[in-house]
């Protein structure tokens, strides 16, 4: 069964219901400010969530490219980092550390696992937001519960797997994921086909809301910068 | 003595005045996306009222074929200015593999006649 909540309420704010991202998956969008991201799995159980949400601004109501180098954008991507899940910790290791450093994460403003409440830092009118839903582990009753027949499943793992290793080729050099969570409590550890993200917007944003029908970054420029070591022994031709 | 260790602070000099290397982004990818993977395309159509339109997308869990099923990859509005619903789904309009038909078929049943494959969203 699907979740039918299309309209929920964070503090005094009231948020609407304006897309679905199923995993693997990511959905760039304009957006207000604020936004809300609700973890959905219908299974009993716990559900591990491994998703990042990211905003930049916008310049005449396009998403303004970055021009940067990788060490730039490792500490950008640390700072934006959030994983969570539903039964578990409250703030990611990465944001924890972005905190420590001084650096604002995305703010968590709601006391609960779900939804959570993410406000950009940018003041452009409109935000541009992407949201990575990179996987998800199901920990829950084990393979009882499972509901689909076992072909026709296995099959579809094994496609999202497919795209998922393609995602991940890109996150690893940023720190990505690490060891699969959640396989001892008797869960399959594969991934699963429940799990889906709402996104939720404000009501007086909700006509800043649309879908970007191509992913922010294409026109990104990004780098590397040799440090002077580097550069020397390039020079004289040693090293790599 | 002395002279030997002359050229060091002209090579870091040196090192210091070059560019770096090109830009390169087929090393990793775009860094913040996971990359699309595969051409996807988007099954629209037009809804009474947004709750009428989620019915329709909600449908999609339990009416849609599992095969079917599997290739949406997100669901939602096409604006929030308008009240056109979209299904975003691994295939192309050309090669939709029976998709938007499949969705037509749930669409019908919630009084939608109308749902169109376009390869890409109208950028406002």
């Amino acid at each position: 069964m699907t979740d039918r909540r299309r309209r929920i309420a964070i503090d005094d704010q009231r948020f609407l219901l304006v897309a679905t991202i199923e995993e693997g998956q990511n959905l760039s969008f304009y957006a207000g400010q604020m936004i809300a991201v609700e973890k959905t799995d219908m299974r009993p159980g716990g559900t591990e969530f491994d998703f990042d949400v990211h905003s930049r601004p916008t310049r005449g109501g396009v998403a303004e490219n970055i021009m940067t180098n990788r060490t730039s954008l490792r500490d950008e991507f640390i700072e934006r980092r959030v994983k969570t899940n539903v039964r578990g910790l409250l703030i990611s290791p990465g944001n924890a550390v972005a905190v420590l450093r001084g650096k604002a994460p995305p703010e968590l403003t709601y006391g609960e696992l779900q939804p959570q409440v993410f406000r950009s830092r940018h003041r452009t009118d409109p935000v541009a937001w992407t949201i990575n839903f990179r996987r998800a582990w199901y920990a829950g009753q084990g393979s009882k519960t499972v509901r689909r027949p076992p072909q026709a499943q296995w099959a579809t793992v094994a496609q999202k797997a497919g795209r998922q290793a393609n995602g991940s080729a890109s996150a690893g050099a940023h720190g990505n994921a690490g060891p699969a969570p959640g396989q001892a409590d008797g869960g399959v550890g594969l991934p699963t086909l429940d799990a889906i993200l709402r996104l939720y917007v404000r009501e007086a944003d909700l006509t800043r809301y649309r879908p970007s029908p191509r992913p922010f970054g294409t026109g990104d420029m990004i780098f590397d910068q040799p440090g002077i070591f580097q550069r020397l022994g390039n020079m004289l031709g040693i090293g790599g | 003595m002395r002279g030997s260790l002359l050229p060091l602070p002209l090579l870091l000099a040196l090192g210091a005045c070059g560019t770096g290397t090109a830009p390169d982004r087929a090393a990793d990818g775009p860094p913040l996306e996971a990359p699309v993977t595969g051409p996807s395309a988007y099954a629209v159509f037009a809804a009474a009222d947004l709750d009428r339109g989620w019915d329709v997308l909600d449908a999609m869990d339990t009416e849609l074929p599992e095969a079917q099923r599997g290739r949406i990859q997100a669901r939602g509005l096409v604006s929030g200015a308008s009240k056109e619903m979209m299904v975003r789904f691994s295939g192309t309009c050309a090669r939709d593999g029976g998709f938007v038909a499949a969705v037509r078929a749930v669409a019908r049943r919630r009084d939608v006649s109308t749902v169109r494959c376009e390869a890409t969203l109208p950028i406002a």
